[in-house]
């Protein structure tokens, strides 16, 4: 597999410091994973931070504007976010 | 509010059937309870561990009649649970007529996520009724509504409720009986050109027209449902529906939306629409500290400590608390036995089958009771604050790896003090492939009615050779071997033999929640009483059917041979003649006669049909280091492994009173030689053989009633597997055990 050069990498979820604010830009190649995260509101250009990261590839407890969220690791992996993200406009 | 017009509900239905959906944590279940009060009946769907529950209240002159579906977040079905939620409202199940109503339990201050399934369900053409649910904790947040608005943009009527304190009940019945009048159903969402086209050609693929489902419905679930499940209900071969299936994402693509998500950003910027100028934000007057609370209590080392801690609180309490009672119900067991037992002196065969199977049957019942009740209160009070989503979140790490999840904690932890509350308590585990795996192995957990048996062995065998500090070991060996092998045999079911999609586990951390006390007491009482009308029959069954067995055929020639060899015996030893030695046996109350009825209850023993099993199936137990005594007593142990102690007793002639703190029965194993064989004239017991029997019974699943359970909240199917598969454990570790610890240790 060769990865596409041209595209910026971007922060996974999963790696994203605690308490730091980012935006979640892209919810993954996983469709399922896709549904059940907007299913509970939650959507591409939303603001997330890290609350706690369980050791040892523990879940990470995220808050998102539509409330709290434990999402494991392998699956915080999937989930890109943008760190310090211009303030964004009121919709 | 508005209220129910003669004229206009004239027209309804007496019975009306109305399904309610809603996502999880909406206070759906309370809101139910609430609805339909106490007429409720609880069961599983045919073939799947989900619960079902039905309803009944009466509401101006109707029959209502509630379907409380399995919470889910959208209709896009991936696990079998909310696959059921889909084929109910479909009227698919069997079980349940389609649906005459939907009502949708949202939460008030997620409004816009909570009407998601709503929407998704409004093509079926079915009126919905929505509950805008804790008002009162969306108010706190701020958040004002404009129902009358709210309502007449969504189309269908909005109620303001608050199920667990019982508000807007009545309005909300009002409602659900005006909408089956007015058949109103929710503004339907202006698709897209290309998502439209893509409905269309699902459209002449679909059947379900016929059986009263739209084919918008079934179309519109084929088109963007990922895990593929609705997408067979379309007609043709796979080969076709995949291929129709391309040409409509194809469309949607087109249009610039993706399959997968076209569904939910769509919908969501319908329902912001409408939503627009109905809810508000003002001031909030919610404590602030409640939400710091997270900080200290998710937190991995302080939210573990305090988690710890509340684990430790709950079973501690589950155990003490119960004890008491407990005893008052073995006491209370042994009273009436003793009661009832007097009037039945001339009928023996009746008095055994009166006190020591009817009355020990239902006491064997109704002993479970306390643990069952304390820890579903204990439980469910936890899991109303959401303190319970917290404590699966901190534990998930420790699960996960083996297919679990943090909510199989609590059920396995609990089936350290008993495996029924333990497997009962699995019912909030919502996937049911986790569920079922972790109530299959809940019985591994080294469970307080195996204590009695460690005490024993290692008090008479392993402490007295090497100390306390080994006996300690020996202790925590026992407790930890059953887990050890549970998760790994958890590991091979999730990888082998539950192969069904599951979906990725998100784990929502409601906000925290004042516990309604009258909704948890409800559901502890429909706990009991399911355990009784469920379980308990078997359990009772079981009990009668292995008195039988150790009562019968009794030949009154054993009593007259045991009795005709104690007497020439004790001539013997005690140089007496045989005449002073019956004279002896006159007086009822002496020591003598007592041995010779304790000599006489163990021929019976002996020569009953389990104690000739057992005879005849020690060669098989051999390898483990069981003579046919032991033998007889694992065998009498399978319906509930505490009657090991006293089933020793009674094969030991000490009679049947004997607790594992007994000095008597101690010495007495250890006097015991192999008669014949290659092992005669060596002691049964060595520290190899007490190790065996204590493997064999950390293993084993010898307890009618977690069968019982098993079969009740799952199926006969699962009961039988895990009895098989454990017994099978027991042997292979018991002989391995045997083997291996007697070459190294022969005494």
């Amino acid at each position: 597999m060769i990865e596409n050069s041209s595209q910026k990498p971007m922060n996974k979820l999963s790696s994203l410091p605690k308490g730091q604010k980012a935006q979640l830009e892209d919810i993954g190649p996983d469709a399922v994973l896709a549904q059940r995260l907007m299913a509970a509101g939650i959507m591409p250009g939303q603001e997330v931070d890290l609350q706690h990261k369980m050791p040892m590839g523990g879940p990470v407890l995220c808050r998102f504007p539509s409330g709290k969220l434990g999402i494991r690791h392998h699956d915080a992996q999937k989930l890109r976010v943008k760190r310090n993200p211009p303030t964004p406009h009121a919709p | 509010m508005i209220a129910p017009r003669e004229e206009d509900t004239t027209t309804v239905p007496r019975i009306l059937h109305i399904a309610i959906i809603g996502q999880p944590n909406t206070g759906k279940t309370s809101l139910f309870n609430r609805l339909t009060g106490l007429r409720q009946r609880v069961g599983n769907y045919p073939g799947v561990t989900v619960e079902r529950k039905e309803g009944r209240t009466r509401h101006e002159g109707h029959e209502l009649v509630f379907h409380d579906l399995p919470g889910t977040y959208s209709l896009n079905a991936v696990s079998p649970d909310e696959q059921i939620a889909v084929d109910a409202l479909c009227g698919r199940t069997g079980t349940e007529p389609r649906p005459d109503i939907i009502l949708c339990v949202a939460e008030a201050s997620q409004l816009s996520r909570s009407l998601l399934p709503a929407f998704q369900a409004s093509t079926l053409g079915i009126p919905i009724v929505v509950a805008a649910n804790f008002i009162d904790e969306a108010q706190a947040k701020g958040l004002h509504f404009d129902f009358a608005k709210l309502g007449e943009n969504l189309g269908v009527p909005v109620i303001p409720t608050v199920g667990n304190k019982g508000r807007g009940i009545g309005e909300l019945k009002d409602a659900l009986i005006q909408s089956a009048a007015d058949q109103r159903l929710l503004t339907a969402p202006d698709w897209p050109e290309s998502i439209r086209e893509a409905l269309t050609i699902l459209s002449t693929q679909s059947p379900d027209t016929l059986r009263g489902i739209p084919c918008t419905f079934t179309a519109q679930r084929a088109l963007f449902d990922t895990s593929g499940q609705a997408l067979k209900r379309l007609r043709g071969d796979d080969e076709e529906r995949r291929e129709i299936l391309h040409l409509a994402h194809g469309r949607v693509l087109s249009g610039g939306h993706h399959p997968a998500t076209a569904e939910p950003v769509l919908l969501f910027e319908h329902i912001r629409k409408l939503l627009d100028g109905c809810v508000e934000q003002r001031q909030a007057n919610a404590p602030s500290w409640v939400r710091h609370l997270d900080a200290v209590l998710a937190h991995p080392f302080w939210g573990i400590l305090v988690f710890t801690l509340v684990m430790f609180g709950v079973f501690q309490a589950v155990y003490s608390w119960s004890g008491p009672i407990m005893d008052l119900i073995e006491s209370g067991t042994a009273w009436t036995q003793g009661f009832v037992g007097v009037f039945l002196t001339h009928t023996p065969m009746l008095q055994s089958l009166v006190a020591d199977g009817i009355i020990a049957g239902v006491g064997s019942v109704i002993i479970f009771l306390p643990q069952i009740l304390i820890l579903t209160l204990l439980i469910g009070l936890l899991e109303d604050t959401g303190y319970m989503a917290r404590a699966a979140f901190l534990a998930d790490r420790l699960f996960s790896g083996f297919g679990l999840s943090g909510k199989s904690f609590v059920p396995l932890m609990s089936s350290y003090a008993c495996a029924i509350p333990g497997i009962m308590a699995t019912r909030t585990i919502e996937d049911p492939r986790t569920r079922l795996t972790t109530l299959f192995i809940a019985p591994l957990m080294s469970c307080s009615a195996r204590l009695p048996v460690y005490v024993i062995m290692i008090g008479a065998f392993i402490e007295p050779h090497y100390g306390p500090t080994v006996a300690a070991l020996t202790l925590f060996a026992m407790h930890i071997i059953g887990p050890v092998i549970a998760l790994h045999i958890a590991w091979v079911m999730q990888k082998f033999i539950l192969k069904a999609p599951s979906p990725p586990f998100l784990m929502e951390l409601p906000p925290y929640r004042m516990p309604s006390f009258r909704d948890v007491l409800w559901r502890v009482g429909q706990r009991g009483k399911r355990f009784l009308t469920d379980a308990g029959t078997v359990i009772f069954c079981i009990t009668v059917l292995i008195w039988a067995l150790l009562y019968f055929p009794r030949p009154a020639a054993v009593a007259e041979q045991t009795r005709t060899a104690f007497i020439t015996g004790q001539a013997k030893t005690s140089g007496l003649g045989t005449e002073s030695v019956i004279e002896r046996l006159q007086d009822p109350g002496s020591e003598l006669s007592n041995d010779l009825d304790h000599e006489v209850t163990s021929a019976y023993m002996e020569q009953s049909f389990l104690g000739r099993a057992g005879k005849a199936v020690q060669p098989l137990f051999e390898p483990a280091g069981f003579d046919w005594k032991i033998t007889i007593g694992v065998l009498a142990s399978f319906p509930a492994r505490e009657v090991i102690i006293s089933t020793l007793g009674v094969i030991y002639n000490l009679g049947g009173g004997q607790d594992e703190e007994s000095t008597d029965l101690r010495s007495k194993l250890k006097q015991e030689v192999w008669p014949s064989g290659p092992r005669a004239g060596q002691p049964v017991f060595t520290v190899a053989t007490a190790a065996s029997i204590m493997v064999f019974f950390a293993l084993c699943m010898q307890c009618g009633a977690t069968v019982a359970i098993m079969k009740a909240e799952a199926s006969w199917k699962w009961a039988a597997s895990a009895f098989v598969l454990m017994t099978t454990l027991a042997w292979l570790g018991a002989v391995l055990t045997f083997q291996v610890l007697s070459r190294w240790i022969p005494v």
